[in-house]
C-alpha cells in the first residue's frame, strides 16, 4: 500500500487529486496540506510514503527538507525550469500541471518503487546536448547563470542575485559547464563568448 | 652509510629549509562555498589566491604560519587573471622578493607550496617551460607562460611557487587541461593595485555578442549575434548581423582578440571597426565604454 498525502494551496485541486487517486487499488490517502507551514508538518509527522506537492509550495522548502528517504516529493506544476530546480531540490518525480489521471498514478506507482520520473520533454533540458552539436541550448535560467558568471560572481552571488537557492545556482553552474564542454567556469565563459552567448 | 648518502641528506634538509621559510608567506583560504585552497600573503594584511577556486564571496577565513582562522573579506576578483585579492588582519610579514621574470628558465627547479589544516603542502618540481606573454582564455595579459612540471594538489592552488633562492616566482593554478601554470609575480602586483585602488576590476564594454565566421573565400570577421541595446555598439549604430572584420584597421578574427581589446586602457578610446553589412564595407566609429560593475 503507497500511503500518498497532498499538498496543494486550492480546495479544488486537492478534491481532484485525491479523486485521481482515491479510488486506485494499493493507493492510500493520508494527510492534507494547503499551505507552507502545513507541508511542514507533513515532512515532520513522516507516516506517508510520498507527498505529492504543488512546486509553488515546494519552492521554498530547503534542500535537506526534501532529501530524507521518506516521504518521496512527487512535484506537480513544474514548467521546464522548475523542473530543473525540484530535481535539484530533491524531488523523485515531476510531473506537469493538468496531467491526466492515469499519468498521476503512473507516476506515484512509479515513484515508490524508486524510479524517478521525469515528463518526456524535459530529458534534453535535462541531458547534454548532442555531441558535436555546434551550439548548446541554454535554458533561459541557464543563460542568466552564464551572464553572471561572466560578470565573475561566486555561486553564493549567483543564487543572490537570480534569487535562487545556492544548491540551485551550484547545479545551473554545472550544467552550464557540461553543456559547454568545459572544465573550468574560465573555460566556459570563453566558450561561451566564442559562440556568442556573452555580451562582451 | 656512504659519503654519498650524506650528501643527499643535505640536499634533502636545504629543500626541507626552503619550505619552511616559504610557508612564511603561505595560508590555507576556507570559505562556505567551494573546497579549502591556499593563498599568499602579498603585503601586510592583503592576501592573494586563486579566483577560479575560490567558491565564496564571504565566510572567508585564513589560516597562516602564526594565526589560525582569521575573517578575511574579498575586496575584489580578477578572472582574467584568475587572482582574488583578499583582506584580513593578519600580523605585518615582510612580501617575500620576487624572482626576476628574467631569469626564469626551463629546468630550473621550483618548490610549490600551499598551506593545509595540518600545515604547510610542498611540492617540488621543475620549470616546464618559461614562455613569452600571453592573453588568458578571458582576454587577461600574463607577463610570462610558466608552466611548470610539477604535481599540485588541489589544496594547494592559489599557493606560491618560489624558486630555489626562496624568492617568489608567481601563484600556482590549474590551467586548461589541468596543466599546473604560474601567474607571475609581475603580472599579480599589478592585478592587486587595480582592485585596491578600485575594488574592482574595470573592464572594456562593447555591449555585443559575438561569433567568429568565414566571409568569402579568405575574409574572416565576427558577426554580431546580439546587440545591448543602449551599450556602445549599439549607440555607434551596429546592427545585429554586421560583420566587424577590423578594428582600427588591423584584421579581427577571434573572439578572443576582441577580449583582449576590451582591457582597462581601452575605456573610454574610440575604436574605428570596418564592417561588412549586407556584403556592403562599412565603417563605424565606437566609444568602448566600461563594463556595467557586478
Amino acid at each position: 500500500m503507497i500511503s500518498v498525502a497532498i499538498a496543494a494551496a486550492r480546495k479544488e485541486v486537492r478534491a481532484g487529486l485525491a479523486a485521481s487517486l482515491g479510488a486506485e487499488p494499493g493507493i492510500a490517502l493520508g494527510a492534507e496540506a494547503a499551505d507552507g507551514p502545513g507541508l511542514s508538518r507533513l515532512f515532520a509527522a513522516g507516516g506517508v510514503d510520498l507527498v505529492l506537492a504543488e512546486w509553488a509550495l515546494l519552492a521554498g522548502f530547503s534542500p535537506p527538507a526534501l532529501r530524507g528517504a521518506r516521504p518521496l516529493v512527487l512535484a506537480f506544476g513544474c514548467d521546464a525550469e522548475t523542473a530543473i530546480e525540484a530535481f535539484a531540490a530533491g524531488a523523485r518525480a515531476v510531473v506537469p500541471a493538468g496531467a491526466p489521471a492515469a499519468e498521476l498514478v503512473a507516476a506515484v506507482r512509479a515513484a515508490a518503487c524508486g524510479l524517478a520520473v521525469v515528463p518526456a520533454p524535459l530529458l534534453a533540458t535535462l541531458f547534454d546536448a548532442e555531441p558535436g552539436d555546434p551550439a548548446p541550448v541554454l535554458t533561459g535560467r541557464e543563460q542568466e547563470v552564464l551572464a553572471a558568471m561572466a560578470d565573475g560572481l561566486s555561486n553564493k552571488m549567483i543564487a543572490r542575485r537570480l534569487g535562487i537557492s545556492f544548491h540551485t545556482a551550484k547545479f545551473h553552474v554545472a550544467a552550464v559547464l557540461q553543456k559547454l564542454g568545459a572544465e573550468s567556469r574560465t573555460e566556459a565563459v570563453a566558450k561561451a563568448a566564442r559562440q556568442g552567448l556573452v555580451m562582451l | 652509510m656512504s659519503a654519498t648518502s650524506g650528501g643527499i641528506a643535505a640536499l634533502s634538509e636545504e629543500f626541507a629549509a626552503l619550505a619552511a621559510r616559504g610557508a612564511e608567506h603561505v595560508v590555507a583560504v576556507e570559505g562556505g562555498g567551494g573546497w579549502p585552497t591556499s593563498g599568499i600573503l602579498w603585503r601586510p594584511g592583503v592576501i592573494v589566491t586563486a579566483a577560479e577556486a575560490l567558491g565564496t564571496d564571504a565566510g572567508i577565513r585564513v589560516s597562516g604560519a602564526r594565526f589560525e582562522q582569521v575573517p578575511a573579506t574579498l575586496v575584489g576578483r580578477d578572472p582574467s587573471i584568475d587572482v582574488a585579492v583578499l583582506r584580513a588582519e593578519t600580523e605585518g610579514e615582510d612580501a617575500a622578493t620576487p624572482a626576476p621574470p628574467a631569469e626564469l628558465r626551463a629546468g630550473a627547479l621550483v618548490m610549490a607550496l600551499g598551506r593545509e589544516h595540518g600545515g604547510p603542502v610542498a611540492g617540488l618540481g621543475s620549470v616546464a617551460l618559461a614562455g613569452p606573454a600571453w592573453q588568458s582564455m578571458r582576454g587577461g595579459t600574463i607577463d610570462r607562460l610558466i608552466r611548470l612540471d610539477l604535481s599540485l594538489g588541489r589544496r594547494a592552488e592559489g599557493g606560491a611557487v618560489f624558486d630555489m633562492r626562496g624568492r617568489l616566482v608567481g601563484m600556482a593554478v590549474f590551467g586548461p587541461r589541468r596543466r599546473v601554470l604560474a601567474i607571475p609575480a609581475s603580472t599579480i602586483e599589478q592585478g592587486v593595485a587595480q582592485v585596491l585602488a578600485h575594488g574592482r576590476v574595470v573592464r572594456g564594454y562593447l555591449g555585443a555578442a559575438l561569433q567568429a565566421v568565414r566571409l568569402e573565400a579568405e575574409q574572416g570577421g565576427l558577426l554580431v549575434v546580439g546587440l545591448d541595446r543602449g551599450g556602445p555598439a549599439s549607440q555607434a549604430g551596429l546592427l545585429v548581423g554586421d560583420a566587424i572584420v577590423t578594428w582600427n584597421d588591423r584584421p579581427l578574427l577571434r573572439v578572443r582578440e576582441v577580449m583582449h581589446l576590451l582591457g582597462r586602457e581601452s575605456v573610454g578610446t574610440a575604436a574605428a571597426l570596418g564592417l561588412v553589412r549586407g556584403g556592403a564595407a562599412l565603417r563605424l566609429e565606437v566609444v568602448i565604454g566600461e563594463r556595467p560593475a557586478a
